[in-house]
């Protein structure tokens, strides 16, 4: 009760104290504690979503819950078949997606007829394959569609195509990008074979490289392309129902992909270290950032509020 | 008055102020009894303890040494808690520079102790009144501190005093900021406050005033040198 009353005769005598002091005095002392407290708030939780909204992303369109990926010393995953049989048969996985994936040079505007004179659009980039369906259950890579149509079934010659590729999205280093690439142009991919002209059917923008970076074709046509056996792949990204069974499911498929020269990562482990350090730098940084900010505004406030007090008295 | 009960005594009073390595030692073992309706006054030279002694006696310091008995309470087994209260329920005061708060008026001046007891904001108002209007400042209610004269001012500081009808009203050197004249209307107005039960304790240097007291202390080199 009279925590109460001290409580009500100190809102009166801050009541009187902000009602006869200077407008500006007061307009001054709102905006510093505004701005500290956005700083403190927002400056810590901006850093913090970052990394969160990365690690995010990272998981619901590339890795999934559960990703597999060649062993450390390995440049493929092996004998593919057995490993995908025993994801097919697993009940706690909701949808999978295998992925082929190959360097390839990458050209555009290019001319029928060899021109030694003239500079050519090529790029070295990835080709991956996929089975366009089974990538979008997974990681709705449709989302991502920024121009043009996502490909549906095993058309002939379809590609997608990141927008890291593209001078017209990414602003990278001149040269490392194909100008004037529209969706309907054809480009020329080769690979391990001759080349191949494909369709860019749509394009593709995330906040992901693996995304941007990437051009999608069909397995099939990847296949044909490089001429890689069926066997033998190199990511497997899958998601599972029930986030609760994730490192039964993780171990479970651990055993099988041992025998194919590969590890099974959950989503967290196939991030890494790198996430987590980059998460807690940037907590400690909202902090020191966040505690400099509350005391340049103490000090602040305290002048402003100790030369009101003592212009008022005078 | 030696019918009356003591209300307040101060047994073998020591307070020792410490800077550094220096002490100094500025009540040198007081011994006083005040007794219920009493006025007196502390007087003495300037460094002599007087002030000092008055804040011992009123709870707003606490002395090195010694016992101050409160309707014989032993006061040294007080919490800070039951100091603020004893303060604020028992005691009022009177300040030389007023303590008062420029932001607010008169009225709310004088109105602060009871809102901190009282929840009916009505009554307190009318109990603001009727004591500025008995300290002669009815028209000033809604004067801001910077509206008023000096006088005034302690004339407000003595309405906020005995608003919560204390038993012990302290004023230290109240006149010392005035003009000959209101120095002698403020203490005329605490002289009148002397009602069945209120105790005054005045400390002063100025000699015209205290023959207006049942009693005089002179202190000296923190020690009473006169009774």
């Amino acid at each position: 009760m009279n925590s109460l009353k001290s409580f009500r005769v100190g809102f009166f005598l801050a009541s009187r104290q902000i009602k006869n002091a200077n407008l500006w005095v007061n307009i001054l002392i709102i905006f510093i504690m505004t701005v500290t407290f956005l700083n403190l708030v927002f400056i810590s939780g901006l850093l913090e979503g970052l990394v969160t909204g990365a690690s995010k992303d990272s998981r619901e369109h590339y890795s999934g819950d559960i990703i597999i990926t060649p062993d450390e010393d390995k440049i493929n995953i092996i004998n593919s078949n057995n490993l995908i049989e025993e994801i097919r048969e697993s009940p706690e996985i909701r949808s999978y997606s295998v992925r082929y994936l190959q360097g390839a040079q990458i050209e555009a505007n290019y001319s029928l007829f060899f021109e030694p004179n003239v500079e050519r659009n090529a790029i070295t980039g990835t080709i991956t394959g996929i089975d366009f369906e089974n990538e979008n259950k997974t990681t709705n890579l449709e989302d991502f569609i920024v121009s043009g149509e996502y490909i549906y079934g095993n058309p002939q010659n379809k590609v997608l195509v990141g927008s890291g590729f593209l001078a017209e999205y990414d602003s990278a280093i001149e040269g490392s990008t194909l100008e004037g690439v529209e969706v309907g142009d054809k480009i020329k991919i080769t690979a391990s074979t001759s080349p191949r002209e494909y369709v860019v059917s749509g394009i593709l923008e995330s906040k992901l490289n693996q995304i941007n970076n990437r051009v999608f074709m069909s397995t099939q046509q990847f296949i044909s392309l490089t001429g890689r056996s069926p066997q033998i792949t190199d990511e497997i990204a899958i998601t599972i129902f029930d986030p609760q069974t994730l490192e039964e499911t993780r171990n479970k498929l651990s055993s099988a992909a041992e025998s194919s020269q590969a590890k099974a990562e959950t989503w967290r482990e196939s991030q890494g270290q790198f996430f987590e350090d980059l998460s807690m730098t940037f907590t400690i940084l909202g902090a020191v950032i966040g505690a400099i900010g509350l005391a340049v505004a103490s000090v602040t406030l305290f002048i402003v509020i100790f030369i009101n007090a003592i212009s008022r008295e005078k | 008055m030696k019918n009356k009960k003591t209300i307040l005594a101060a047994k073998n009073i020591v307070k020792t102020y410490t800077t550094g390595s220096v002490e100094t030692k500025v009540l040198r073992g007081i011994d006083l009894e005040i007794k219920e309706g009493e006025f007196i006054a502390i007087t003495g030279r300037s460094g002599s303890g007087k002030s000092t002694l008055l804040y011992v006696l009123s709870l707003l310091d606490r002395p090195t040494s010694g016992e101050i008995l409160f309707e014989s309470c032993d006061t040294k087994t007080f919490s800070e808690t039951m100091d603020s209260y004893c303060r604020l329920h028992h005691f009022g005061f009177v300040f030389q520079d007023y303590a008062l708060l420029p932001e607010l008026t008169a009225l709310e001046n004088v109105s602060i102790p009871l809102m901190v007891q009282k929840d009916n904001w009505e009554n307190i108002k009318d109990a603001g009144e009727k004591v500025l209007e008995q300290v002669g400042l009815k028209d000033k209610l809604n004067n801001y501190p910077s509206q008023l004269s000096g006088g005034e001012k302690q004339r407000v500081a003595v309405a906020r005093a005995i608003i919560n009808n204390p038993k012990v009203l302290f004023a230290d050197e109240p006149t010392a900021n005035l003009d000959s004249k209101r120095a002698d209307e403020i203490i005329d107005l605490i002289a009148g406050l002397r009602r069945e039960g209120l105790t005054i304790v005045l400390v002063t240097h100025e000699k015209k005033y205290l023959q207006k007291t049942d009693r005089v202390i002179e202190i000296s080199d923190g020690v009473i040198t006169k009774t």
